[in-house]
């Protein structure tokens, strides 16, 4: 194998608003290898990959590309560089052919400055030959295309553009195993041995493992160790690496006595967001308990939540509110029956960013501040001020509109709201997900306040950490399935993070 | 803090009442017709005419909707009440003078739950609905008309809308009325808090579970019963009925919506910007007219005046 | 591979083209006048309006956007020529004007759309009414008479069939060729089908989004042209409603799409076909032309709410097929 690099990237440094996240970071990539990219949610993997994208800028640090030292200035600049990103959620126009989506932007025409169809349909064949699916039709619709083929378009789409280096991000999150051997073979034998470079960013670690000929590991914005692929290697090494030594307890939790049960889930199917099926999940909320539901991101968590808050089809299974089966097929109802929700996209779902803060906390419990129809300004005032000063929040943030808050002060506002309309359920979506230290801790502080209020807290979370901390129950969500129940203190961090890469059962 | 939050608010408003303020002085001095009692009543009646549709069209706006069939409603309004009383006996007293005007009030109501239906369980985009209705309505005043101006409402209705209480015209008191509900709805109601919520962000108010279906419906059905307001107002005051009235006065009141400073993406709505920009386009148009500038230069000014708000508006909310 | 060609060219198309043909056969059998030479010119004549603005209308809709001025440049490019035309301009110089000004108003339309990323609704309502306003301005509200009858002969004569016919003909060609053998074509489709997509592969997107509205503009104003001639007059209230809203309607029945991300030129005529078809059956009938704007107003507003359940359903369809 050539030693040459395609690309390099020195002492790569980025804050986000104080938060620190990448700390001087080196990577190399060499002709024609597979590199792994791992790391826990929030080492910094994405952001080390936008970088070398063109859609964030460092702060400092050098970027070499084919021996040049380069400063990128867009995406578009990026793919001219050969830099070619492979997202998880293609990009694809769905309405046009595979041919018609290859040769975007750079369709070839004749004399006249038509399209030469059948040159590019010739062309088309090709390379979708070349890497081995010659069974796409070029004249399909994408649209209609099984994800995995969608997937093979857009890789060939890069080709033709010119890739050298594929930044491939969860590739194989909706396909099947037959799909994913397929690629694996498509990657190794036609890309690679041709001199193109891949870097697989991937939470499946037996594939990281069988796909790289290096690894990279990240953690909180550091590049720990490059590992060069061995047969001694395991997954178990690689969790060592990611998981580090110190775990430091930020996540304080009252002990609350349970009381009788209020939610319970049996059997519930749904499909998740990348085209997968969740099956038969099982599990039971008691009051003032909270049970934590982690695993790593894109397995289900969120949509389990959208299931329960009835935005997302149950496809089957049962819910039972107070031992009696209830029907949840829209908010409205799931509102009624005393759902509370709190998304993990603040700026989507949980904000009216236009409204002022205090409105914005008022939203759905408008019954408590007006006569039906009339709002009484006093009473939402006094609401508003009462909560702030329990939450240890300033008092002018409620008149700010929600725009103008931090990420944390943001957070609290979604989840004061949840306390001013008295959920008896609430559902916590990556509770802390973007927010400072302190606002974490804050945040799990009301979440045992919650609990101590003898609520029913459901937290769906892929931070290990807080689930560990706050949780009286955790179950595991992964490919395979659902693991589960572990009472609080059954398990610890290295533990966990084996059954969420499903390594545990060599442990 | 409160105050400093709400001062861009005050800014624009500023800017407005300047506007106006300096049109009138200028006109004033340049003409003067501006000054006469007559030309005031003129402006008022204009003036309340456009403000009736636009305080619903602020609402409308607000909650990230248009609503482009109000001016076929002011028409298709005016034409069956005027069908009513020509056509029922004894119509001339005062209970059949009322029960026109509420069937007024149903017809344009009714057109708004229509479009409310339309945007909501179809899931057609609101100004394409309110665009199809506005065809629709048009069509079905012309057609109940047979294409003709009609004449005669009994005395009771003419003068419900037509003269004066203390000096001051009748469509005006309405306007203001309306106007000072409208700034209490937008401002003070539930309805108005979800209104701004809805038009903010749809998809976090549906997430808490609220019925949007519901709300609205309920705000196409006030833009609906306004803009029959409206109508009857105008075919009052006319002493007429035409199935072409209110050919672009959608224009008109999402013209002065948006130049009082409500953001034609939703979320954030001004009554108050609205009763201003109604004025000074009521201002500017009489000042077209009393100058002698033909009235064809009406039409310019209103596309102009979309076209600047919204840019401007698209700057100010990035 | 020809046959199989015609196979799924019929297979998507079979729904309009059997309405199509279910309408004529309505008419005909219910009327004698139907089907003679005489009414099916005059159905295709009348057809050449609306077409020539689908043509431009076709590409801004693929693109996601709409554009509702045209009916409004239709009059005002009219009242302009018509204008250029009495101050003794030649022909051919003024017919050069009056398309420039349609892309003017073309231009600034989507540059104002590019931009400032504003809603094309919006920015084609406000122009509608600046144009309008100009029309009659320019106009003083009044129709203009009187046009060398070159200019005439050329866009509204009769030489076998009506000229503007084989004009229209000429436009369709052109929009054919444009919407399927060519980059334009292509990438006003992928704007309106993932714009990010388009701007990831390096299509110059604000570039497009004016050339499409220039088009549309350019359209409009040799739309008018026959308009002007057919009437011997140009006024300035042409296309108040009925043109414009035809020109949304046609595409949208022939199977374009409101979201975007389509063109289909041969549903487009056949849609603006249909439109007229039940236009002159409605004539031959004896029904007022009220009930015709409203039974036209009522087949535009249910081909849209199908169009926006069509879309869901694909958008369903599409999802299942990745499950």
């Amino acid at each position: 194998m050539a030693e040459t690099s395609l690309l390099e990237m020195h002492d790569i440094n980025k804050s986000y608003g104080g938060i620190h996240a990448l700390k001087g970071v080196d990577l190399d990539l060499r002709v024609g290898e597979v590199l792994g990219l791992v790391g826990e949610n929030g080492a910094g993997k994405t952001t080390l990959m936008k970088i070398l994208c063109g859609i964030e800028k460092p702060d400092s640090g050098r970027i070499i590309v084919g021996g040049e030292e380069i400063r990128i200035h867009n995406p578009h600049h990026a793919q001219e560089l050969g830099i070619a990103m492979i997202p998880q959620e293609l990009v694809l126009v769905p309405e046009m052919t595979v041919m018609e989506n290859i040769f975007l932007g750079r369709e070839k025409t004749g004399s006249v400055r038509f399209l030469r169809k059948n040159v590019m349909m010739d062309e088309t064949k090709r390379l979708l030959e070349d890497l081995k699916c010659s069974y796409i039709n070029p004249a399909d619709m994408v649209g209609f295309l099984p994800k995995a083929d969608q997937q093979l378009v857009a890789i060939a789409r890069r080709i033709l553009q010119g890739g050298k280096a594929f930044i491939m991000d969860e590739p194989t999150a909706a396909l099947t195993e037959r799909e994913t051997r397929n690629l694996f073979e498509i990657i190794s034998t036609r890309l690679c041995a041709s001199g193109r470079s891949v870097i697989f960013i991937s939470h499946r670690l037996e594939e990281v493992l069988k796909i790289s000929n290096r690894i990279c590991v990240l953690r909180d914005g550091n590049l720990i160790t490059v590992l060069e692929a061995a047969a001694d290697m395991d997954k178990k090494t690689l969790i060592f690496h990611m998981v580090g030594g110190e775990i430091k307890d930020e996540f304080p939790k009252i002990e609350v006595k349970r009381g009788k049960e209020v939610l319970r889930v049996e059997d519930v199917t749904f499909s998740t967001n990348q085209g997968g099926i969740v099956k038969d999940i099982n599990f039971s909320v008691h009051e003032g308990e909270v049970v934590g539901i982690t695993g790593l991101v894109g397995v289900g968590k969120t949509e389990l939540g959208q299931t329960l808050i009835g935005v997302r089809d149950l496809l089957s299974g049962k819910f039972f509110i107070d031992d009696k089966e209830v029907a949840i097929n829209s908010p409205v109802k799931a509102v009624e029956l005393g759902f509370g929700y709190v998304s993990e996209d603040r700026r989507e779902e949980g904000l009216v960013l236009d409204l002022q803060s205090l409105h914005n906390m008022t939203i759905n419990s408008l019954d408590q501040v007006s006569n039906r129809f009339v709002l009484i300004k006093s009473r939402e005032n006094k609401l508003g001020e009462g909560i702030a000063k329990r939450l240890s929040m300033k008092k002018e943030f409620l008149q700010m509109e929600a725009q103008q808050l931090s990420g944390g002060n943001q957070q609290k506002v979604v989840v004061i709201r949840q306390i001013v309309s008295n959920s008896r359920i609430i559902i916590f979506d990556e509770p802390t997900k973007g927010i400072d230290v302190a606002a974490k801790s804050e945040v799990s502080r009301i979440i045992g306040e919650l609990s101590r209020e003898m609520k029913a807290i459901l937290l769906l979370s892929s931070e290990p950490r807080e689930v560990l901390g706050i949780s009286d129950l955790i179950f595991v969500l992964s490919k395979d399935g659902m693991e589960g129940p572990y009472p609080r203190g059954t398990l610890d961090y290295e533990q966990l993070m084996a059954i969420e890469f499903g390594a545990h059962k060599k442990v | 803090m409160f105050a400093r939050s709400r001062s861009p608010f005050f800014h624009s408003y500023l800017g407005l009442i300047g506007a106006v303020v300096a049109i009138s002085v200028y006109l004033s001095i340049a003409s003067p017709y501006f000054l006469k009692v007559a030309n005031f009543v003129n402006i008022g009646n204009q003036i309340a005419i456009n403000l009736i549709i636009a305080v619903g069209m602020t609402l409308i706006i607000t909650s990230g909707g248009i609503d482009l069939s109000v001016g076929s409603n002011v028409a298709l309004t005016g034409i069956l009440v005027a069908l009513f009383y020509l056509k029922m006996p004894a119509s001339s007293t005062v209970p059949m003078v009322i029960l026109g005007m509420i069937l007024g009030l149903a017809t344009g109501t009714a057109i708004g739950i229509i479009n409310g239906l339309i945007i909501n369980t179809l899931g057609v985009p609101p100004f394409i609905a309110t665009l199809g209705t506005m065809g629709v309505m048009r069509g079905l005043a012309l057609i109940a008309s047979n294409g003709r101006v009609l004449y005669g409402m009994p005395k009771g209705f003419e003068s419900t809308f037509a003269g004066f209480i203390g000096g001051i015209p009748k469509p005006v008191i309405v306007a203001v009325v309306i106007a000072i509900i409208g700034v209490f709805i937008l401002g003070r109601t539930t309805l108005g808090r979800y209104a701004k919520a809805i038009g903010g962000n749809e998809r976090c108010v549906r997430v808490c579970g609220i019925n949007i279906e519901r709300h609205k419906i309920t705000i196409y059905a006030i833009g609906g019963c306004l803009a029959s307001i409206s109508g009857l107002a105008l075919t009052s005051m006319m002493n007429a009925a035409e199935p072409i009235a209110g050919n672009f006065y959608e224009l008109d009141a999402i013209a002065v919506v948006v130049m009082g400073g409500t953001n034609l993406m939703g979320g954030k709505g001004t009554m108050i910007g609205t009763i201003l920009g109604a004025l000074l386009l009521g201002i500017v148009r009489n000042g077209l007219n009393i100058m002698k500038v033909p009235a064809n230069y009406h039409q310019l000014l209103v596309g102009i005046i979309i076209l600047v708000a919204v840019i401007i508006g698209s700057k100010r909310s990035r | 591979m020809k046959t199989g060609y015609v196979f799924t060219f019929l297979r998507k198309h079979w729904g309009i083209i059997a309405t199509l043909v279910g309408i004529s056969l309505f008419f005909g059998l219910s009327s004698q006048y139907f089907f003679t030479f005489y009414n099916l010119l005059n159905i295709l004549n009348h057809t050449t309006i609306t077409l020539i603005l689908a043509m431009g209308m076709v590409f801004v809709l693929a693109s996601g956007g709409i554009d509702l001025s045209v009916g409004s440049t239709l009059g005002f490019t009219g009242v302009a020529t018509a204008l250029i035309l009495k101050a003794g301009t030649p022909p051919l110089l003024a017919a050069l004007c009056g398309i420039g000004i349609g892309a003017l108003i073309g231009a600034v339309n989507g540059t104002i759309i590019a931009k400032f990323h504003l809603q094309p609704f919006i920015v084609t309502l406000g122009m509608l009414s600046i144009v309008r306003g100009l029309a009659l301005v320019f106009s003083n509200g009044k129709p203009i008479y009187g046009f060398p009858g070159i200019f005439t002969t050329f866009f509204a004569g009769h030489v076998g069939i009506p000229t503007n016919i084989y004009l229209t003909i000429a436009i369709v060609a052109f929009g054919s060729i444009v919407a399927n053998k060519t980059r334009f074509g292509l990438y006003a489709k992928s704007i309106g089908g993932s714009e990010a997509s388009a701007h990831i592969c390096g299509v110059n997107i604000p570039l497009i989004v004016i050339l499409i509205y220039v088009q549309s503009g350019i359209f409009a104003s040799i739309t008018s042209f026959i308009y002007m001639s057919m009437m011997d007059a140009a006024e300035p209230l042409a296309g108040l409603l009925t043109e414009w809203l035809e020109a949304i309607a046609a595409p949208i029945i022939g199977g374009n799409s409101l979201s975007g991300g389509i063109i289909t030129i041969f549903g487009t005529i056949i849609g603006a076909l249909i439109l007229a078809t039940v236009r002159s059956g409605l004539n031959i009938f004896g029904v007022q032309p009220f009930y015709q704007q409203l039974f036209i107003g009522l087949i535009i507003i249910i081909s849209v709410i199908a169009d926006s359940i069509r879309q869901r359903r694909s958008r369903l369809s599409r999802e299942r097929v990745v499950t």
